[in-house]
């Protein structure tokens, strides 16, 4: 994800709230980031993290007027606009909490953002880069990818076919535009780079070819793959794995890159795929209890390169070596992906302030550079994401 | 025979298990000398609230004290029991530290045995003309790292404590000796911690005279024989506790023996593995 600068328009009084807001988170995080190293480090949940993670998310969706899921809440700017990007995977999360729950409200949510993305969806099939502001932009790979987990989600779901037609129209935009080597790079990637987070591209597109029975979208997919295992080191290491030039990779599109990987194991049992998401995860794990921490990023050789956490990319990396635990049965993965994902909800807003409450913000200190003083609504999907899924490993919580 | 027992946080050091190996060795005519790291206050401060929280003041009285009853004996700590008997005690802040080296240099010893000390520079490993012996509280090596004792029983594996040559690696040395802890019904975690201290200094004991001795067998590890563990989740924690309490536990595995054959490995160790007697 990246930084806009577009905003929703707010009163005077909410501005005020904001500073304040902003005073109190800032000086909060000032001091529990210079303390918390001191202490033993506590794990566990309150628990309504759940149900007030995806409270917020109902939230981004009403701040919009209902026309997909607002791209997150800033304490400068408030409100921004939707986010084609993000309302398209928050789609599965909103499916599968009202699966669990029963909650209606959630499958009518997602259903709306689903038509959303189908008025958002470009002539060519791809979905566009960037906020819903008024202006037409290009159709970007990642971001078509991410709404067809959506679409995807939505027909096995409901059964409606024009869910899957459109995610047929993006997949096949994505084979048009991917490149011989399996990247995707150029005018239709994020900077015109290859990324190796496009893994949750291939993996949209097996999805998508499983629901189809087609080929040319699973051999697009394994062409990506096999370009993403290309860019891994014997430490595991990716390279490309950053959203743009001259940046460290940040553990946000560590963990994309991962969880495209081991979903896409999970659906072709490519022994490859798996291992990769092992190697990279073990380095990872080894530095979260070593340091105590996971700073948000590091450089080839993992030595950090930040002093601050993404929690958007904790979270998502608990998830990962959840779903890695539910995949190999090594207890190992469970035991890091609690940890992580504890650490990650600890800073989840749970004061009564309406625009955060229940939300995760980009980093810790909330300063931190990732997405800074914001809560963005893909950190606070994969919380409910992973929480979700913690909730399946261990179920006595 | 010249040995070195590294320790850390002097202040606390009252384990029992430690000055029964050094006595033992000490009454065997070995010449000891214990060397400390983080031996300042700070340090010793700063480690205990790190790993106690503000429980570290209760902490510290209830190790000063021993039993933490009031009438109890005050607690030995090694170095005080090293004091009494004019073995030499040196306190450093850093194992690395050039004052430290230098002093491990001047010891000259044939052996370093490890008694609760902070990971091993690679300058540290290098000074002992025999090696540096650990004991580890799980069966190596299958488990290697933290908790090992609670992902034994979290495996239904067995519980057991390893010495082993100290190599670069975490756990990873050639194993020189191992026993099995038996377990009875409705133990505790807290009920297993003094059988694997006492095994430790049984199995350090046994390995220091015969590395001293020129008899000391070893098997050796591979990096792919064993998992490195880390520290549990409280979750995953309370789920072990409970497992002891019930009589859930449940070691139907095999033995170290056959449990190395699994593995591949050879069986020239001297090891102890004793099956599960109770439980």
């Amino acid at each position: 994800m990246r930084a806009t600068t577009d905003t929703t328009r707010t009163s005077p009084a909410e501005r005020v709230g904001r500073v304040a807001q902003l005073t109190w988170m800032t000086a909060r995080d000032t001091i529990s980031d210079t303390v918390d190293p001191l202490l033993p480090a506590t794990y566990g949940l309150r628990p309504d993290a759940l149900e007030r993670a995806i409270g917020w998310l109902r939230q981004t969706h009403d701040v919009t007027g209902r026309h997909g899921s607002s791209k997150g809440f800033s304490l400068l700017f408030g409100w921004y606009p939707p986010f084609p990007e993000t309302t398209g995977y928050i789609i599965g999360t909103l499916l599968e909490h009202g699966r669990r729950t029963g909650d209606l409200d959630l499958d009518a949510r997602a259903r709306e953002m689903g038509q959303w993305e189908l008025e958002v969806q470009s002539p060519d099939g791809g979905i566009m880069e960037g906020l819903l502001d008024g202006e037409r932009k290009p159709s970007e790979a990642f971001n078509t990818g991410m709404v067809m987990h959506g679409w995807l989600d939505l027909h096995a779901s409901t059964g409606d076919v024009s869910y899957l037609e459109a995610a047929e129209r993006a997949g096949d935009f994505l084979v048009r535009v991917q490149d011989a080597d399996g990247a995707w790079r150029g005018a239709h990637s994020y900077h015109g780079l290859a990324h190796t987070y496009m893994s949750r591209v291939a993996w949209a597109q097996l999805r998508l070819a499983l629901a189809c029975g087609d080929d040319a979208h699973a051999e697009s997919a394994h062409r990506h793959l096999g370009w993403v295992l290309s860019m891994q080191r014997d430490n595991g290491w990716f390279d490309a794995c950053i959203f743009k030039t001259g940046t460290h990779p940040n553990t946000h599109a560590m963990a994309y890159t991962l969880r495209g990987l081991l979903e896409s194991f999970a659906l072709t049992h490519n022994e490859d795929y798996l291992a990769a998401v092992t190697s990279c995860s073990e380095v990872l794990i080894r530095k979260l209890e070593v340091l105590g921490a996971l700073p948000a990023s590091f450089d080839s050789s993992w030595t950090p390169r930040a002093n601050y956490v993404c929690l958007t990319g904790l979270v998502q990396l608990g998830g990962v070596w959840l779903r890695l635990y539910q995949t190999t049965g090594d207890a190992r993965f469970l035991n890091a992906g609690c940890k992580a994902v504890d650490l990650a909800a600890a800073h989840q807003h749970t004061g009564s302030w309406q625009p955060a409450r229940g939300a995760l913000p980009g980093s810790f200190p909330i300063y931190g550079r990732y997405a800074p003083l914001q809560f963005p609504n893909w950190a606070t999907k994969f919380l409910a994401d992973s929480l979700m899924l913690r909730a399946d490993c261990l179920p006595s919580t | 025979m010249r040995v070195v027992l590294l320790s850390r946080y002097p202040r606390v050091d009252t384990a029992a298990w430690k000055r029964q190996v050094a006595s033992e060795l000490h009454d065997d005519g070995v010449q000891l000398t214990v060397v400390y790291s983080r031996s300042s206050l700070a340090d010793q401060v700063r480690a205990g609230v790190a790993e106690f929280g503000p429980n570290v003041a209760a902490r510290y009285i209830k190790a000063r004290r021993g039993s933490g009853t009031a009438n109890a004996e005050p607690a030995t700590s090694l170095a005080a029991w090293a004091g009494e008997r004019d073995i030499e005690v040196a306190l450093h802040d850093r194992l690395g530290d050039p004052q430290c080296l230098a002093a491990l240099r001047r010891a000259d010893p044939d052996l370093v045995i490890l008694a609760g000390a902070d990971i091993i520079p690679r300058a540290v490993l290098e000074i002992p003309r025999l090696g540096t012996l650990n004991a580890h509280y799980g069966l190596l090596p299958r488990y290697r790292g933290m908790n090992v004792t609670q992902w034994s029983v979290y495996h239904d594996d067995p519980l057991g404590v390893s010495v082993h040559w100290v190599d670069p690696g975490i756990d990873t040395g050639a194993i020189v000796g191992r026993e099995t802890i038996p377990v009875a019904a409705g133990e505790t975690l807290a009920d297993l911690r003094p059988k694997h201290q006492q095994a430790a200094a049984r199995q350090l004991v046994e390995a220091g005279r015969r590395a001293l001795g020129d008899t000391v067998d070893a098997i050796e590890q591979g990096p792919e024989d064993g998992r490195q563990y880390y520290r549990m989740h409280p979750e995953l924690l309370g789920a072990v506790e409970r497992k002891l309490a019930s009589g859930a536990y449940r070691w139907t595995g095999a033995s170290c023996e056959e449990l190395d054959m699994q593995l591949g490995l050879g069986s020239g160790a001297a090891s102890a593995a004793r099956p599960r007697t109770a439980g």
